[in-house]
């Protein structure tokens, strides 16, 4: 019997020739495309996750920071404050790393780009002054949002905004999503690359590689949250979500405070000099 | 069959490899062992062209594999049918929703006749014993069922070298027992097979010679 079965599940002829097979020149450029351009943002989403800033100012000071001078300038009607912001802004950027810089610049852009074709008719119908201020406020704005999504990793980001009291299951929801789109997205990522070792030819199917992984993801996503949930409730979790605060540098945090400070000095000081 | 000739490669700062030599002949098995983020897992897929050096070269069966000769589409596609990998984690291979339609994967891509096809695939699933599988979905598998459905999925294609990573890692006993089993066989019947792992008996049963990694710092 054993024999029998042993005979039954030897390996086939065609296993131990040598495969005579051709493959297509023709690209399958659809799958492929979609591949990379697939890879490439999570190849950016992993870089990212990789990434810790080494700022040692409180969070919750840099994210209120950050805000408040947005509102200055979208306040200010003087250029000279948005050229003091830019000149700031430039130094900080000097300090990030070239990925970084490249990140926060081409957001920038994108977003420059977007209100300068808005604008357009202000400049064609004679006020060229209001096309080029909303145009730099809005780089101004946008650049000062991606230093900070660049040098704040997404947990100090969440613990940040504890401080402002916002309720726990916001945070915890929010925590959670960044948890499962880095999980979610390692998943998606490896078996891309296991669906690239196994493309050795021209898919008929162009679409149901991918929708299957995206369906395997999905169904991960809810085995993933289950499991989550459970470990959770194991270590006692009750609904509710305390975060414990980093331990800030006071020095740092009182070198910021007075940094916002002395900008919103001046932007007193030239707005009543403008109005002068 | 398999050369690495002074490859260098990290990941943003880390460095992962250094100058690193590697020559593997056809019909050999290979085991590759060092501790964890020793490299093992960059050699591996240095050797499917899923990364490229940033130095030195790789020459598979004479020619180099380069990001630019893996654009050419014929040459990729002939190289990934050439080599086998069978993943860490089998889950990440699978995504096909029946057992049957994953293993038929590579030959339907390959353009293979219908019955050849079928032909194959039950070939595949008689010799990997998971004939009951062949309508079930392979995301709902146990581990050792998942990695029997991936190494069907990827010897359906008749590679030359096989290339495994960890393959009885999270396995019981009896399913350890049969992948060593079935691995042997395989390098009877003269694969060329490359196994990355931590395990000292299947590195003594197969391997023909090992290369070990040390940590780079």
């Amino acid at each position: 019997m054993q024999q029998e079965e042993k005979e039954r599940r030897q390996i086939p002829g065609w296993l131990l020739l040598e495969e005579d097979y051709i493959p297509v020149t023709e690209r399958d450029s659809f799958l492929e495309k979609t591949m990379r351009a697939i890879l490439s943002v999570l190849a950016k989403m992993k870089a990212e996750k990789e990434y810790i800033g080494k700022n040692k100012t409180a969070p919750s000071l840099r994210i209120a920071g950050a805000v408040f001078v947005i509102v200055l300038l979208s306040l200010s009607r003087n250029l000279a404050f948005a050229g003091l912001v830019s000149v700031l802004l430039l130094v900080r950027l000097a300090f990030c790393n070239g990925r970084q810089i490249k990140s926060v610049l081409k957001g920038a852009i994108g977003a420059v780009l977007f209100s300068a074709v808005i604008l357009v008719p202000a400049a064609i119908l004679g006020h060229p002054h209001t096309f080029i201020y909303i145009t730099l406020k809005v780089f101004l704005s946008v650049t000062l949002l991606g230093i900070l999504s660049n040098t704040l990793p997404w947990n100090e980001i969440t613990s940040g905004l504890k401080s402002f009291h916002l309720p726990d299951i916001f945070i915890f929801t929010l925590d959670l999503t960044m948890h499962y789109i880095m999980q979610l997205g390692e998943i998606c990522y490896q078996m891309l690359f296991a669906l690239r070792t196994r493309m050795i030819g021209k898919s008929p199917k162009k679409a149901g590689a991918l929708t299957g992984i995206l369906g395997v993801t999905f169904l991960k996503s809810k085995e993933l949250s289950q499991e989550t949930y459970d470990a959770m409730v194991c270590r006692g979790f009750d609904g509710t979500y305390p975060l414990r605060k980093r331990k800030a540098s006071p020095a740092a945090n009182i070198c910021y405070g007075i940094g916002l400070l002395l900008i919103t000095v001046l932007f007193f000081y030239l707005e009543h000099v403008s109005a002068g | 069959m398999i050369q690495m000739q002074d490859i260098c490669f990290s990941y943003e700062d880390a460095v992962v490899l250094s100058h690193f030599q590697m020559e593997i002949r056809e019909g050999e098995t290979v085991i590759l062992k060092g501790p964890n983020g020793c490299g093992k897992s960059t050699v591996l897929k240095l050797m499917n062209g899923l990364i490229f050096p940033e130095r030195g070269t790789y020459l598979f069966e004479g020619k180099a594999v380069t990001k630019k000769t893996m654009e050419d589409a014929a040459f990729s596609r002939d190289f990934h049918r050439k080599i086998g990998y069978l993943f860490q984690n089998a889950d990440s291979q699978l995504f096909h929703n029946s057992v049957e339609d994953e293993i038929a994967f590579a030959l339907v891509q390959m353009g293979k006749e219908e019955n050849e096809i079928h032909e194959r695939v039950e070939d595949m699933l008689t010799l990997l014993d998971i004939e009951k599988l062949r309508r079930r979905a392979p995301y709902h598998l146990s581990s050792g069922e998942k990695k029997k459905v991936a190494l069907a999925s990827i010897l359906v294609a008749n590679p030359r070298v096989i290339i495994l990573d960890e393959p009885i890692s999270g396995l019981d006993r009896s399913a350890q027992e049969w992948m060593l089993d079935f691995f042997a066989q395989m390098k009877q019947a003269g694969k060329t097979i490359v196994i990355a792992t931590h395990n000292e008996e299947l590195a003594k049963r197969l391997g023909d010679r090992e290369i070990v990694f040390g940590t780079f710092f």
